[in-house]
C-alpha cells in the first residue's frame, strides 16, 4: 500500500521533488510552466527522432489514460482485504486452537487490522483525488469495507474457535446474581 | 420413593486402586495447605493443651525432690502436672469412651489407676512410671455381667470395687491387684434405706447418708466379716443443718484441718493445725475439692501447697501467705457451645442494614452514622501509630495492638458444661474474660449470636439459654461477647423445648430468637417481635418430636389474640428407627455459584434449596445388625427429594450439609472401617427460575449424584467445613480423627461426581479427579502438623475478611485454632513479600526516569544550538 501511494505521488506531479532527491526523472520537461526551475535544461535540443508534437499526443493519451488506471488502482485498493481472506484462512489453519501467545497475537492483529481500516476508509480513497467528495468511489469503498469486515468475522470465528468468545451459558454464571428465598425454614433439634 | 441404597465402595483390589492412586496422585495431590516450615510453626496457629476437671489428685515428689500432682479427671486423664508451675508433665488418655477411671494411688516408683468399662464390665489396673509415664502393668478383670461398680479403690495389694445399692447396702469386691483374680466378696449394710455416697480415707471407707445425716465408717482393708459403724453427723461437730455437700479427706503428714474458702468449710476429723484465708479475684462458684501437700521446714513449721478445685471446672494452687502459684481452666477441656465472633475492628466491616433501614434510619442518618465509624477507625489508627512511638517494637514485629486489618481477629465464645463461660482470643487463645453460670450439667442448652460487632453505634450481643441449677429454671444471660459484660440475665417464662435463631433483624440489628416451649412460641427479645410478625408468614420450623421420633414440620402463625403459634403442617415418621441427625443449611451461607461449568462449557446447575436437611435415622434390622436411613426432606413442604439406606453401619455419624451438597460419614461394620458418602443435587442443564427459589412452587426432581470413599482414619470425631465471606472459594471439609489429627480435604476429591479409572482424558471434567474407593489422605493434608489436638470433638468455622481465609477453632480435650485458605491466597501478598526492595527499586526508577528527563532537555537544547 505504502508503494502504490508511492507511485501515486509521482503520478500526481513531483512539485517542490528537485532539491530533495539527489537523482530524479522530470517527466514534465518538455510541459513547459510547471518545470520552471530546470528550464535551462528545456532550453536543449531534442533528441533524433523526437518530436514535440509526439510529446504532445502522448500527453493526451496520458491524461485519458490516467482516470482509468484511476479506476483500476481504486478497485485494487478496494479488493486487497478481500484478497488476504485465503492468506488469512491458511494462516489460521496453520496457527491451530491452542491457546498460546502466538496464536493469539496473530488473532488481535487479524481483528485490529482491518478494524482500524474500517476508520480510515475516506482517508485511504481520498488520495486518488484531493478534490473529490465523500461520497465519490461508492462502490470501491463497499467493496472495501466488506472485504475488512470479512476479516474481522474471520478474526472472530479464530476466536471462537479458540473459545475466547464468551458465548456460553458458562461464560456468563459468574455474573448471575445469587438467588432469593422465599421461605425460610430452621431445624429446631 | 423407597430407600435407594448407596452403593459401598468396593473393597477389593487395592492394590490395583492403590497403583493406579499412585500415578494420579502426583498429578492430583498437590498439597492444599502446603508444608509448613519449623519458624512457621505458631505464627497463624495456637494450641492448648489441657487435662479437664479432676475427680482426684495426689502430690507426689520425684527423686530429685521436686514435685508433681498426678491427677485423673472427668475427660478419662491421668496426667501428671508440675506443682510449681501447673505445667502438664505428661497425660494419658484413654482411649474407649465407655472406660471410666475410678481411682488413682501413687507409691514411690508406680502411679496406679483403676478403669472401669461400663459396656463389657471389667476393670482394667494399670501402672504407670511416676515420670516417665511409661505402661509398667496393664491386668483386666473381668467381672460378673450386668455388674456395675460405683466406686473402686486400691488398698494395699488389693482393689475393691464398690456397688452402691439404692437401699443402702455396699457390695465389695475384692480382687488382686497383680492378677486381677476375684479374691472375696463383702456386702455392708447401713439399714438407713437410703442412698450412700462413699469414699475412702486411707485406712477407712466412709459413707455418707444425706438425707439422715449419718456418717457409716468401716477400717480398711475389708474383711469377710466388716460390718459399719454409723455416726450421726451431728456428734463429730457438724450441725445437722448444714448439709454437706463433699466428702473430702485432705491427706497430709502433718494433718491439715479447715480451709476456709469462700463459700464451703473442709473439716478433717482427726486434727486440726493451720488456719487461712484466700479470696478469688473472680467468681469461680464454690469449692468443690482441696488437695494438700504438707511439709514441715528446719524450724517445725509447716510449709504446704493446696490445690483448690472450685465448681467453675478451675485448678488453683495456693502457698501457705495465700499467694496464687498458678491457675489451670480446665472448664475449656468440655466446651459444650462455641461461636466465633468478629470484632469488628477492621476497616471494611459495616454490613449491609439489611431490609429495615429505610424504616429505622434515614439516608442522612445513614450517611452520618458512617462517617462516624469512619472518623472512629481514623481515630484508632492514629492512636494505633501513636502508641508505637518506640521504634523498636515496629522491627521486632510487636506492633499489632488493636488493629485487625483483614477481620481474621475474632473472639472465640466458648460455652463450658463445667458452668463458664470463655472470650478467648483467636489469635494466641488468651482468656479475655469469663462468665460463670450455674447450668444443670448435661442439660441442653443455646448459645446464639443476636447482633453482630458490624453494626456501628451498637454492641455485639450473644444470648445463651440454659437451666439454672439451683432455680430448675430456664434463664436467657445476653452479654457481649467482646467484653463479657452481661447485658441481662433474666428468667424464662416456660420450660423451653427448642430455641430457634431467625435470619432477619429488627431495627436495632437484633436477630430475634424463637423460643418454642409446649404450646407457646415466645420471642426474645421481646421487642422483635414486630419483625418476627413480619416474616411469620415465611417461617418454618421442623422439630424433632422426642417421643414420637417423627420429624414434624411446623409453620409460624400469628393468632386472632396476636400470640404467635405454631401449626404443624407435614410428619415425617421414622418407624423404628431413631433419628440420630437432622442438619439444615446455614442461613449466614452465601451460594456464590449457581452452577458448574462442564468440560464442554455447558453449565449444569445446582438444586440450591436452602430449606432443604439432611436426616440420619438409625435402626435395627431383623438380624439385629445396625442400618440407617438418609432423607433429604425440604423442610418447608416435607417433601422427599432423597433416601439412601446403609446397612450394618454404626456411629458416630458426622454430617456437612451446604449448598447443593452434602457429605457424611458413619463407620461400616462389616468392613471394619470408616467411610463417607458424598451427595450432590443439580437441576439440570436448565435453571428453572433464576431469582427466586420457594420451596412451595419448587416442582425440580433434582439428580441426585452420590459416591462413597473409604476413610483411612477409622474415627471420625467432627466434620465440618469452611466458609469464606462470599462463598467465591472453593469449600474444603475439615475432618478430625479420633486420633487428633485435622485434615484438610478438597471438596473435589469428594465430589459425587468423580468419573471412572477408565473415561478417557478428553470426556473427564477439568479438576475433578477419577474416582478411587480409598481417599488418599497425605501427610500435607494435616492442618494441625504435629500438633495433636487430644480427643477433638468439634470443629467450627468462621469467615474472614479476607475472601480466601478461614478461621478454624477445633476443641476438644485440647484446643487448636489456626486458619486455612482453601483456594491458597490469592488475595494476599506472600509472606516473604519484600516490601523494602520493591519500594527502593520503584523510588529508585521515579529518580532515574527524573533525572532523564533533565538530562534529555539539556542536550535537546545544545542540539538546538548547534
Amino acid at each position: 500500500m505504502s508503494q502504490s501511494s508511492h507511485s501515486m505521488s509521482r503520478m500526481g506531479g513531483p512539485g517542490g521533488g528537485g532539491g530533495r532527491w539527489k537523482w530524479s526523472l522530470d517527466f514534465n520537461t518538455g510541459r513547459g510552466g510547471r518545470g520552471g526551475g530546470s528550464g535551462s535544461a528545456s532550453e536543449l535540443s531534442s533528441p533524433p527522432g523526437y518530436s514535440v508534437s509526439n510529446a504532445q499526443q502522448a500527453a493526451e493519451v496520458y491524461r485519458t489514460a490516467d482516470k482509468g488506471l484511476k479506476v483500476k488502482r481504486s478497485w485494487d485498493l478496494a479488493l486487497g482485504p478481500i484478497k488476504q481472506v485465503p492468506m488469512n484462512l491458511f494462516i489460521m489453519y496453520m496457527s491451530g486452537n491452542t491457546i498460546s501467545i502466538f496464536p493469539i497475537m496473530m488473532v488481535i492483529m487479524m481483528a485490529i487490522r482491518p478494524l482500524k481500516t474500517l476508520f480510515t476508509v475516506n482517508a485511504t480513497f481520498k488520495n486518488f483525488d484531493a478534490n473529490d467528495s465523500p461520497t465519490s468511489h461508492l462502490g470501491q469503498k463497499f467493496v472495501f469495507v466488506l472485504g475488512n469486515l470479512a476479516n474481522v468475522a474471520l478474526a472472530m470465528y479464530k476466536c471462537h474457535g479458540m473459545g475466547l468468545l464468551p458465548t456460553h451459558a458458562s461464560d456468563w454464571l459468574a455474573f448471575a446474581d445469587p438467588i432469593e428465598r422465599v421461605e425460610w425454614a430452621y431445624v429446631g433439634m | 420413593m423407597g430407600p435407594v441404597p448407596v452403593r459401598p465402595p468396593t473393597g477389593g483390589r487395592v492394590a490395583l486402586w492403590v497403583c493406579l492412586g499412585l500415578v494420579w496422585s502426583g498429578g492430583w495431590l498437590i498439597a492444599p495447605t502446603g508444608a509448613l516450615f519449623e519458624d512457621q510453626v505458631f505464627k497463624f496457629d495456637w494450641s492448648r493443651s489441657l487435662v479437664g476437671v479432676p475427680l482426684a489428685g495426689q502430690f507426689w515428689d520425684t527423686p530429685r525432690g521436686q514435685s508433681n500432682f498426678i491427677l485423673r479427671t472427668k475427660n478419662r486423664v491421668l496426667a501428671s502436672l508440675d506443682s510449681d508451675s501447673g505445667k502438664i508433665l505428661w497425660r494419658h488418655v484413654l482411649d474407649d469412651d465407655a472406660d471410666e477411671l475410678l481411682d488413682l494411688r501413687t507409691t514411690p516408683k508406680l502411679v496406679q489407676a483403676v478403669s472401669w468399662h461400663r459396656e463389657s464390665a471389667f476393670l482394667t489396673f494399670r501402672a504407670w512410671h511416676p515420670t516417665t509415664a511409661a505402661l509398667k502393668q496393664e491386668t483386666t478383670a473381668p467381672l460378673p455381667p450386668g455388674t456395675r461398680v460405683d466406686l473402686a479403690f486400691i488398698h494395699e495389694d488389693e482393689v475393691n470395687a464398690l456397688t452402691l445399692a439404692d437401699s443402702g447396702s455396699v457390695t465389695v469386691q475384692v480382687l488382686n491387684w497383680r492378677h486381677g483374680s476375684p479374691v472375696r466378696t463383702v456386702t455392708l449394710t447401713s439399714g438407713s434405706g437410703q442412698p450412700l455416697r462413699c469414699i475412702r480415707t486411707p485406712d477407712v471407707l466412709v459413707c455418707l447418708s444425706v438425707s439422715s445425716a449419718m456418717l457409716y465408717y468401716t477400717p480398711l482393708p475389708i474383711s469377710p466379716k466388716a460390718a459399719f459403724t454409723a455416726v450421726a453427723l451431728d456428734k463429730i461437730g457438724l450441725p445437722v443443718g448444714a448439709r454437706p455437700l463433699a466428702l473430702q479427706t485432705v491427706p497430709g503428714s502433718s494433718g491439715l484441718a479447715q480451709i476456709a474458702v469462700k463459700v464451703t468449710k473442709l473439716r478433717d476429723f482427726t486434727q486440726n493445725v493451720h488456719e487461712m484465708s484466700f479470696q478469688f479475684s473472680q467468681d469461680v462458684g464454690r469449692l468443690v475439692q482441696a488437695w494438700g501437700a504438707c511439709e514441715e521446714d528446719e524450724r517445725g513449721s509447716a510449709i504446704f501447697q493446696l490445690v483448690l478445685l472450685t465448681s467453675d471446672g478451675s485448678l488453683t494452687s495456693l502457698t501457705p501467705l495465700g499467694n496464687q502459684m498458678w491457675t489451670r481452666e480446665e472448664a475449656l477441656a468440655s466446651i459444650d457451645k462455641v461461636e466465633l465472633v468478629a470484632t469488628g475492628l477492621d476497616s471494611g466491616s459495616m454490613e449491609d442494614e439489611g431490609p429495615f433501614q429505610n424504616e429505622a434510619t434515614d439516608l442522612v442518618q445513614q450517611f452520618a452514622k458512617r462517617i462516624r465509624h469512619h472518623l472512629a477507625l481514623i481515630q484508632s489508627t492514629i492512636s494505633h501509630f501513636l502508641e508505637l512511638n518506640d521504634w523498636r517494637n515496629v522491627f521486632s514485629g510487636n506492633q499489632d495492638k488493636q488493629l485487625d486489618d483483614f477481620g481474621i481477629r475474632k473472639v472465640i465464645l466458648a460455652v463450658c458444661d463445667e458452668g463458664k463461660i470463655f472470650g478467648l482470643d483467636n489469635k494466641n487463645g488468651e482468656v479475655l474474660w469469663n462468665v460463670v453460670y450455674p447450668n444443670v450439667v448435661g442439660e441442653k442448652s443455646y448459645l446464639f449470636i443476636q447482633r453482630t460487632a458490624m453494626h456501628f453505634g451498637t454492641e455485639p450481643m450473644a444470648s445463651l439459654i440454659f437451666r439454672n441449677r439451683y432455680s430448675q429454671k430456664f434463664q436467657l444471660l445476653t452479654l457481649d461477647p467482646l467484653s463479657g459484660a452481661i447485658l441481662s440475665w433474666e428468667d424464662l417464662k416456660h420450660p423451653v423445648d427448642q430455641a430457634v435463631l431467625l435470619h432477619q433483624h429488627d431495627d436495632k440489628f437484633i436477630r430475634p430468637v424463637l423460643v418454642i416451649s409446649k404450646n407457646q412460641v415466645d420471642v426474645v427479645p421481646s421487642s422483635a417481635k414486630a419483625s418476627v410478625i413480619k416474616y411469620a408468614e415465611k417461617t418454618f420450623i421442623a422439630t424433632k418430636d422426642p417421643q414420637t421420633n417423627d420429624i414434624q414440620g411446623q409453620k409460624l402463625l400469628v393468632n386472632p389474640n396476636g400470640f404467635l403459634v405454631l401449626r404443624p403442617i407435614w410428619s415425617l415418621a421414622n418407624p423404628g428407627t431413631e433419628v440420630r441427625k437432622f442438619v439444615g443449611k446455614s442461613t449466614e451461607e452465601d451460594v456464590h455459584s449457581q452452577g458448574r461449568v462442564m468440560a464442554d462449557r455447558s453449565v449444569l446447575f445446582k438444586y440450591v434449596n436452602p430449606n432443604l436437611a439432611l436426616i440420619i435415622s438409625e435402626g435395627t434390622d431383623a438380624a439385629g445388625k445396625l442400618f440407617i436411613n438418609v432423607y433429604l426432606v425440604d423442610m418447608v413442604t416435607g417433601r422427599l427429594i432423597f433416601s439412601a439406606n446403609h446397612k450394618r453401619v454404626t456411629g458416630p455419624y458426622h454430617v456437612v450439609h451446604s449448598e447443593n451438597w452434602a457429605v457424611y460419614t458413619y463407620y461400616n461394620e462389616k468392613s471394619r472401617r470408616a467411610e463417607l458418602t458424598s451427595l450432590e443435587l443439580f437441576e439440570g442443564n436448565e435453571q428453572t427460575n433464576a431469582t427466586v427459589f420457594s420451596s412451595v412452587s419448587d416442582v425440580i426432581s433434582p439428580l441426585v449424584e452420590r459416591q462413597a470413599f473409604i476413610l483411612g482414619p477409622s474415627h471420625i470425631s467432627a466434620l465440618r467445613d469452611t466458609r469464606t465471606e462470599k462463598g467465591i472459594t472453593t469449600k474444603h471439609i475439615l475432618m478430625a480423627t479420633k486420633t487428633g489429627l485435622v485434615y484438610d480435604i478438597p471438596r473435589q476429591f469428594l465430589d459425587p461426581r468423580r468419573p471412572n479409572m477408565n473415561t478417557p482424558p478428553e470426556m473427564r471434567e477439568p479438576g475433578i479427579p477419577p474416582y478411587i474407593p480409598e481417599l488418599q489422605l497425605p501427610q500435607e493434608m494435616i492442618i494441625n502438623y504435629n500438633q495433636t489436638v487430644g480427643v477433638p470433638r468439634g470443629i467450627i468455622t468462621a469467615p474472614t475478611g479476607l475472601e480466601s481465609t478461614s478461621v478454624v477453632f477445633v476443641y476438644g480435650l485440647d484446643l487448636y485454632c489456626t486458619r486455612v485458605a482453601p483456594s491458597k491466597g490469592f488475595d494476599l501478598l506472600k509472606d516473604d513479600f519484600d516490601y523494602y526492595v520493591i519500594a527502593s527499586v520503584l523510588l529508585a526508577l521515579i529518580m532515574a526516569s527524573f533525572i532523564t528527563k533533565r538530562l534529555s532537555q539539556r542536550k535537546a537544547l545544545k542540539q538546538a544550538w548547534k
